[in-house]
């Protein structure tokens, strides 16, 4: 698999169908059909892959010892394989895209609120998703990373007061009914994205998700004044299909921790800002 | 609404959203979302409804508090006899 990189870092993603039959058997030894990154193009700030492209997952990384224990557990055969599926993917992503990897085992754990953290690498983020079906998992070296995945027909989307802005649901009247719920469920996967990446404490409805219509679009943080702005570029891809996949990014913070969480355009040295990375497709 | 009323509504919600489960038979403690193969749409589905059923709104950042049956009925419960005092 080729890796493209930017001097300022690179963001990967993939995707991994999961066969919902089979995952109630949770078998350790299968190898999962992987889609993975293809060379993507130069943006304006930052070089990103992601794509459909198959690869396979090499034999021997089928399951890390830590995940397995991990996945243990887990009760429901199905979000046991997806949990498995999804490290692996973030394994093999780590693998192929992050340099200067010390030799020894892949650390992945979790923080505190969920977000799978590769130990030891504060300027390397993760995030993975699974819903029914599908996995995806990103892994980034320009800045904070988030990715989300769903059925592109899914049904029962939550009563929309409880996830969009007024001036996002004002955006949604008129459409008709098939390409409303197209757009919900783009805004669904997009917020979910951003709250990943952001890691912080803002509800789905202080994400506000702009949309352009190359499939590109920015987020912005409503009532939140220390952060003005676009807080990420979003990029949406359509998985065959049947799946609709969103992954942002924002931009890299000084140091980990509380520095997380400032604002990409405070940092005087900084010169990646959520707006000015693209990224793109090669599909 | 007693506690017990309070399980079997969660009980009941679950078994709408997650209907090739056995919400009755989660451990009290585990996590739902791995209990049940949860996603985050499955539980903002969760938490609006059982919301709707009770009256109350359940605000975001006290969605952690719903995450498992025992916690989430405590949370619930705490709710629920704050409006009825």
């Amino acid at each position: 698999m080729t890796v493209a990189r930017h001097a300022r870092g690179t963001l990967r993603w993939a995707v991994c169908p999961v066969d919902e039959r089979s995952a109630a058997r949770a078998a350790w030894s299968d190898r999962p059909a992987v889609h993975a990154g293809r060379r993507g193009r130069r943006g304006a700030d930052a070089e990103v892959t992601g794509g459909r492209a198959d690869i396979g997952l090499p034999a021997g990384i089928t399951v890390a010892l830590e995940d397995r224990r991990r996945a243990d557990a887990i009760t429901a055969p199905a979000a046991r394989r997806r949990f498995v599926v999804a490290r692996a993917l973030l394994r093999r992503l780590v693998v192929s895209g992050v340099p200067d990897l010390c030799a020894g085992p892949i650390a992945i754990t979790a923080s505190p609120s969920g977000r799978p953290v590769l130990l030891g690498r504060e300027d390397v983020f993760l995030s993975a998703s699974h819903t029914r079906g599908m996995v995806a998992a990103a892994v980034s070296t320009l800045g904070g990373v988030g990715i989300d995945v769903e059925p592109a027909d899914r049904r029962e989307l939550p009563p929309l007061h409880a996830w969009l802005h007024d001036t996002e649901r004002v955006q949604e009247v008129g459409a008709d009914a098939y390409t409303r719920h197209q757009r919900l469920v783009a805004r669904w996967v997009a917020k979910e994205a951003v709250l990943k990446a952001c890691d912080l404490a803002v509800t789905r409805r202080q994400v506000v998700v702009h949309r352009g219509r190359d499939g590109h679009g920015v987020a912005v943080l409503h009532d939140h004044d220390d952060l003005p702005g676009p807080v990420m570029t979003l990029r949406w891809v359509q998985i065959g299909s049947g799946f609709v996949l969103a992954v942002g990014i924002g931009a890299r913070p000084a140091t980990g921790g509380a520095d997380r969480h400032r604002h990409p355009r405070s940092r005087d040295n900084e010169v990646v800002t959520a707006s000015s990375i693209r990224i793109s497709d090669a599909c | 609404m007693n506690r017990d009323g309070l399980r079997a509504l969660i009980i009941e919600v679950l078994s709408g959203i997650a209907p090739e489960t056995d919400p009755a038979a989660v451990d009290p403690r585990a996590d739902l979302r791995d209990e049940l193969d949860l996603d985050s749409m499955d539980e903002l589905n969760m938490i609006t409804r059982i919301g709707e059923r009770l009256g109350i709104e359940i605000p975001e950042q006290d969605y952690a508090q719903m995450r498992r049956l025992d916690r989430a009925t405590d949370y619930l419960a705490g709710r629920v006899g704050a409006r009825s005092r």
